[in-house]
């Protein structure tokens, strides 16, 4: 399971290489986001390693490699998930760094966004969004769960509109959030997020499973 | 003895092709030619007892085991090489390497060593910089260094050079030395299988058309040329494949000791090879008439 993690890291080098670069221009893209400037940068970062790690096993066809390979099924796919996770994490504090340096060099303003509980936060979504995302790209393969991505990707951002409409309200579950106190919902954030990419990875591993290669 | 690999009645049915009730068996220690025109099943054949699709119908042993239920423990001793590489071409040789020898219990890397060096392949190079041949060498080292009692190879030697597919063959050969591992090796090029292959198979139409010895096939069957009138005269029985011009006939016959004593100094009998075999066998004795 480490090795196909690592294999993921390494095949993705022109990804974690250049990472300080995507932090860069992902600041200035969303420069006007606000507090929510760290997550957008993870999520936007780390969704595209998923969609790179996709192209790359398309490209040289690595479903075939890996099936003939001793290899559990649930291994291949387990491995996207922790590789997923393993390089935001990574990426959660380096855009913490990136935004505060460029906001005490005055380059951009981003003192309440450049916190690592943001970037963290950045780690949930784009877990989120890759276990909408993961299944159908098992079940269908990169090419064919392409299409399907734009569905995830605007559904999502509607969702997050919806929600941060919701927000601005001060709506009554806010208040009931408010007083549990901020590591309660953290921990019941990162909870939810846990429960979330687990079932997303059974069902991955399920559709994985009826695939022939 | 036990077969390494057997195949029994395997079914696989798609829209427009069916591979259809496929069965033969390799013993340990022999190289098995799979030989068939392009389409004939044998990918889809390859793929079976790879399982990297499902039979229909039909059973696969793989060492006596079943190839879906003992999965991991066969592909442990299995090595393949396929027609097209699946290896990441950001990488190099030494970080592909790196990320499957771990997969392999029996990983062996002064085997690995040993196969890098007398293939001559770079360590430090990245894969997009390697031609098919170097990747296709590459493959062979791969499936050659964690002690595979079973290599599976599909068209691994299609499009390489003479010299490629000559260093190819030669270490098949001395892999075979060892009477521990057995080779299915499907390829068009029946010139290599007439040089290594022990067993030959021949699937046309996702049907098995024949499975033996080379030797015996060799034996079996000849190349024969005569005048026309000479089928009318009861050769027919015998033919195979046929081609008939205006001048006469050439065909493959089987029960080659039979026919020469039928006829005589009347037809010229040839030793075949693989690929004549083969053609005739496809070709049949129907209504295909070669010249004019």
């Amino acid at each position: 399971m480490i090795t196909l993690v690592l294999k993921e890291l390494l095949v993705q080098k022109m990804m974690v290489g250049p990472v300080l670069l995507y932090i860069l221009v992902f600041s200035f893209a969303f420069r006007n986001t606000g507090d929510a400037q760290a997550v957008a940068i993870v999520t936007a970062v780390g969704y595209m390693f998923v969609m790179l790690c996709g192209a790359w096993d398309e490209k040289v066809n690595a479903d075939r490699l890996w099936n003939s390979l001793p290899v559990p099924k649930w291994q291949i796919v387990g491995a996207r998930y922790l590789a997923l996770l393993v390089y935001t994490v990574l990426v959660a504090p380096l855009t913490t760094a990136v935004l505060a340096l460029l906001t005490s060099a005055g380059i951009i303003k981003a003192a309440g966004a450049a916190s690592l509980v943001n970037a963290l936060a950045g780690v949930g979504a784009v877990m989120v969004l890759a276990s909408l995302f993961l299944p159908l790209y098992f079940a269908f393969g990169y090419t064919k769960s392409r299409v399907l991505n734009m569905l995830v990707f605007v559904g999502s951002f509607s969702l997050s509109t919806i929600v941060s409409s919701s927000v601005s309200k001060q709506p009554a579950w806010i208040a009931a959030l408010d007083r549990l106190g901020g590591a309660v919902v953290a921990v019941g954030a990162v909870g939810l997020v846990a429960v979330i990419a687990v079932l997303s990875f059974f069902v991955s591993l399920k559709l994985y499973s009826l695939r022939e290669f | 003895m036990k077969p390494i690999l057997e195949l029994k009645n395997v079914t696989k049915r798609y829209t427009g092709f069916t591979l259809d009730r496929v069965s033969f068996a390799l013993e340990p220690g022999y190289i098995m030619g799979f030989i068939g025109p392009n389409g004939a099943g044998k990918t889809t054949t390859i793929k079976l007892i790879m399982n990297l699709i499902r039979p229909d119908e039909g059973e696969i042993k793989i060492f006596g085991l079943d190839h879906r239920r003992h999965e991991q423990e066969i592909k442990q001793r299995i090595g393949f090489v396929y027609d097209e590489s699946n290896f990441y071409d950001t990488l190099t040789t030494t970080e592909m390497t790196k990320v499957i020898a771990p997969l392999y219990k029996n990983w062996d890397w002064a085997a690995y060593r040993k196969y890098t060096e007398k293939l001559a392949l770079p360590d430090r190079k990245k894969l997009s910089q390697f031609s098919r041949g170097m990747k296709m060498k590459y493959a062979l080292a791969l499936a050659l260094s964690h002690r595979a009692e079973l290599l599976v190879m599909d068209e691994p030697t299609s499009g390489l050079d003479p010299v490629v597919r000559s260093e190819f063959l030669d270490i098949l050969r001395d892999v075979i030395q060892d009477e521990r591992c057995s080779v299915l090796l499907s390829s068009h090029i029946t010139s290599d299988l007439d040089q290594i292959a022990d067993y030959v198979t021949l699937i046309n139409g996702g049907r098995i058309v024949f499975s033996e010895s080379k030797e015996e096939l060799l034996e079996e069957y000849a190349l024969i040329k005569g005048e026309k009138s000479l089928l009318d005269s009861g050769l027919r029985e015998y033919v195979v494949g046929l081609k008939e011009s205006r001048f006469g006939f050439e065909g493959l016959v089987t029960n080659r000791a039979e026919v020469q004593r039928f006829v005589g100094s009347r037809a010229v009998l040839e030793r075949p090879n693989l690929e004549e075999i083969m053609l005739y066998c496809l070709r049949g004795n129907g209504n295909d008439h070669a010249g004019a």
